[in-house]
């Protein structure tokens, strides 16, 4: 079912596409730096504790009076929160019996859960004002707004600007930390920057893919970014442009069709160009082992 | 600072090092290396060689800075004259770089933050790639390299450090006899060029061939000298905990 | 990992700053209770049946029949999408002490589980009062025939039928009181039949090329039917599923073909969607309005006009009127 004299790519088709196309990018160089440093499980704990910053936003906002839904509140919110919880992996998996996976599965469920309580609360609010927040669940793409599509190239700049300027550092980091340390590189601030680069990207992410499925978009364009054989500059390269080229292509994709999530349909493409990758370099499904 | 003291590339004075207060795996240990000594660090599994190798450079949770000393200096102050070579099993070998990129890595400090690798920086690596034998694997992913060839790019990424001082974690480990043979080259040729080498060695039938001297390690330096002297067998059996005359080779 | 250990303090304060954040979303919980649930009753009458409505506006049809011979209690709070309502706990406890639980039905309340099938198990009277109505009166959705479109109260005439079914029920309840529900029920039909002819007042004076109602979600078609405006929305019948890129072209396509000034937002709907709209009509050169919030899904907050059915149908077709060029 087509539209009756609408344009295939109109405005807002157009603010999606570039939204998402930075996103994307912004996704694959971020994600090929957090998959080499093990940080997948990292982003998906940043992604779900983004709930309750943003529902704590929303509660504040609402009290301060100006409104629970300011955008750039919620942003700060989400923000919050996701650095809390990443930040608190580390330090629960350090506790006897816990564990890294442990210390994921209670960070990320822990603030999650937050994030429920703290949403089925605010649904009971007498503001009038409420709607929207449920939406970055699964993402809102569709929507994009000049004001979203200012938000997301700001991030988007600010990131490949600190990914530009600390390659190296990153890249020693990644590869072996211990040599890093020895060089002399500042493990801490640089795991930190790693670790705000993968929130901020996060962050950016959940109006365009969703909570639930933000982490697809870091992890899958730089996972089929590693089928490129070369530099890291040059792997890392490739899932931006993975990354870019898979959320156009999902945009374009619901376009196309009545009622096709934007969301899902990005990760949906970003998944199987990562399977496409791993029948084009055949190598990668033996594995390698140190 | 007496000229005497910044001239050891290495003293420990009763340095301990370990992953908790309860778990200290090395002790009270005290140790001097003289300028262009080729040193191995010899001891059981388990003795806390890898731990004290760690320890000395600050990567170990608990450690005694104020105990050792580079140069007659602190790390901080040190760091470009110091080079390390970590295990070969604890790097994450999926990491997707050319073989050139992990090599520029030890130039890293030299070039600075905020400053891309330039040409001059590729070429030196290119060298130091060939100087261990790898001229031609530049932009192969490390990944696809066998372990005799990562462990050569390991040590080209310490050689491009132009180190005064190398410690180097099982530098031997599950090699080839034609790499073990390159880098104990490799490891003479720096020697006898006034680099200080102490290197982490777990095989002791081949001590001998490699190195000139050996500290014997469990938990403390049980003894440090000339290879020959160090490892007599009485040493050797206190050290690994057997009966004297059990054997020799561990 | 390269300092000297600090026996993890910070795995401490995390611990505490964790406690915080749960103590706060506790506090919250506390704060808003009373406001979910308001008893409309004074506390020193003899014990009265409890009347559990899930909308405010079944709340309206039910009180108003009542009158003062049962405690309503409305369970989703103003300004509260009833179609992404979740039932708490405490909102099934209600469901199931309640004497009588009154729901609009239509699967308009998408979320509430089966909480109202065990009342139903425990013999619980329940009425779907949107379900009282005759099918060949409803409107179905454009998408799936079977699946009926909820928004009933936004036709005054369709939801003053409703009383009279709501008064049977409570009659079963409370049998001594059959007169009082009866003339109670009439008296909403006729107070619908007041709303009617003053919505229809202020939206006849529409111009005709004008006659076109955009919103955020699609809950004006009884509306529409009833007072003769098109209708549009970008969100379809529920605001469970997302408006995807071509529903909001094909509406930005529609808007500017016909040069229809304005588009509506609504209290329980994100405004994003319809600023996305505005944005696309200003890329082809046509200036579409943000237009007044109205009331779809829910009433206004507690002590405004608006927070009866009666306020809300007048507000939003008094705010349709002047935004379109009537002269109300």
């Amino acid at each position: 079912m087509s539209a009756g004299g609408a344009p295939f790519i109109g405005a807002n088709t157009g603010l999606t596409l570039a939204a998402g196309a930075l996103f994307g990018a912004t996704a694959g160089i971020v994600g090929t730096f957090a998959l080499a440093r093990r940080r997948s499980l990292l982003a998906d704990v940043a992604a779900h504790a983004s709930l309750p910053g943003v529902c704590l936003a929303f509660l504040a906002g609402e009290a301060l009076g100006f409104g629970g839904r300011n955008p750039l509140l919620l942003l700060a919110g989400a923000t919050l929160t996701a650095l809390l919880a990443t930040w608190s992996v580390p330090r629960l998996a350090r506790l006897r019996g816990v564990g890294p996976d442990g210390a994921i599965a209670v960070s990320l469920s822990f603030f999650f859960g937050l994030g429920a309580v703290l949403l089925s609360d605010i649904q009971t609010h007498d503001s009038g004002a409420q709607g929207g927040i449920d939406h970055l669940l699964f993402g809102n793409a569709a929507a994009t707004t000049r004001a979203d599509l200012a938000t997301m190239a700001s991030i988007a700049f600010a990131c490949t600007i600190l990914v530009t300027l600390f390659f190296k550092e990153l890249a020693a980091l990644c590869f072996d930390e211990q040599h890093a340390a020895v060089l002399g590189i500042a493990v801490r601030p640089f795991d930190l920057l790693l670790l705000g680069l993968l929130v901020a990207t996060v962050v950016a992410g959940m109006q365009m893919a969703g909570i639930v499925l933000v982490v697809a978009m870091i992890i899958a364009p730089a996972a089929a970014a590693r089928a490129v054989r070369g530099s890291l500059t040059r792997v890392t390269a490739v899932a931006g442009t993975i990354g870019a080229v898979a959320a156009a292509t999902g945009v374009l994709v619901s376009r196309s069709m009545d009622s096709m999530p934007t969301g899902s349909a990005m990760t949906l493409v970003a998944a199987t160009i990562f399977i496409a990758s791993l029948l084009a370099a055949p190598w990668r499904r033996q594995g390698s082992s140190a | 600072m007496s000229a005497a003291i910044a001239s050891v590339p290495l003293q420990l004075d009763r340095f301990s090092a370990g992953y908790s207060p309860t778990e200290i795996r090395a002790r009270d240990v005290s140790l001097t290396l003289v300028r262009g000594s080729l040193t191995a660090l010899v001891g059981p599994n388990g003795a806390g060689k890898s731990t004290l190798l760690k320890g000395i450079l600050g990567l170990t949770p608990v450690h005694a800075p104020d105990a050792v000393r580079f140069f007659g200096e602190p790390l901080s102050r040190a760091r470009a004259r110091v080079a390390y070579l970590p295990q070969r099993a604890e790097i994450d070998w999926n990491f997707p770089a050319s073989a050139l990129d992990v090599v520029a890595m030890g130039l890293y400090a030299r070039i600075g933050l905020m400053r891309r690798i330039g040409g001059a920086a590729r070429a030196e690596a290119r060298e130091a790639l060939a100087s261990v034998g790898l001229a031609g694997v530049e932009r192969q992913p490390v990944g696809e390299l066998s372990g005799g060839q990562r462990q050569r790019v390991l040590i080209a990424r310490a050689l491009v450090q132009r180190a005064d001082l190398l410690l180097l974690d099982e530098p031997f480990a599950n090699v080839d006899e034609s790499t073990e043979r390159a880098i104990a080259g490799i490891l003479r040729a720096l020697r006898d060029a006034g680099t200080t080498v102490l290197a982490v060695h777990h095989d002791l039938g081949s001590v001998r061939a490699n190195f000139d001297d050996a500290v014997l390690f469990n938990e403390h330096a049980i003894a440090h000298g000339p290879v020959a002297v160090t490892l007599e067998e009485q040493r050797i059996a206190r050290a690994y905990g057997l009966p004297a005359r059990a054997g020799s080779a561990a | 990992m390269l300092q000297r250990i600090i026996p993890t303090p910070s795995a401490l304060l995390s611990a505490c700053l964790a406690a915080l954040l749960l103590a706060l979303a506790a506090g919250c919980g506390d704060a808003s209770a009373p406001g979910s649930a308001s008893r409309t009753a004074s506390a020193d009458a003899p014990k009265r049946p409890l009347l559990v409505c899930t909308t405010p506006m079944v709340g309206d049809v039910v009180r108003n029949v009542a009158g003062s011979h049962a405690d309503v209690e409305v369970l989703i709070a103003p300004g509260v999408d009833p179609h992404l309502w979740t039932p708490t706990r405490t909102d099934i406890l209600r469901i199931l002490e309640a004497d009588a639980v009154f729901l609009n039905g239509l699967t308009l309340e998408g979320r509430i589980g089966d909480s109202i099938s065990r009342a139903e198990n425990q013999k619980r009277p329940v009425l779907r009062i949107a379900q009282t109505i005759d099918r060949r009166e409803l409107i179905t959705d454009a998408q799936r025939a079977a699946y009926f479109d909820p928004h009933i109260w936004m036709d005054p005439i369709l939801w003053g039928r409703t009383a009279p079914p709501v008064a049977e029920l409570l009659t079963r309840i409370m049998p001594e009181h059959r007169q009082d529900f009866e003339s109670n029920a009439a008296r909403y039909i006729e107070r619908a039949k007041g709303i009617d002819q003053a919505c229809a007042q202020m939206l006849g004076t529409i111009p005709n090329g004008l006659r076109e109602l955009v919103s955020a979600h699609d809950a004006f078609h009884y509306f529409g039917r009833r007072f003769g405006l098109e209708v549009r929305a970008i969100q379809g019948l529920s605001t469970e599923s997302e408006a995807s890129i071509a529903d909001i072209e094909n509406l930005v396509a529609i808007i500017s073909s016909r040069k229809i000034p304005v588009a509506f937002i609504e209290t329980t709907v994100s405004d994003r969607t319809v600023r996305a709209l505005v944005e696309g009509c200003a890329s082809i050169g046509h200036d579409l309005a943000v237009g007044p919030p109205l009331y779809s899904d829910s009433l206004g907050p507690a002590g405004t006009p608006e927070a009866t059915w009666e306020g809300m149908l007048l507000h939003n077709a008094r705010v349709i009127s002047q935004s379109l060029g009537g002269n109300r």
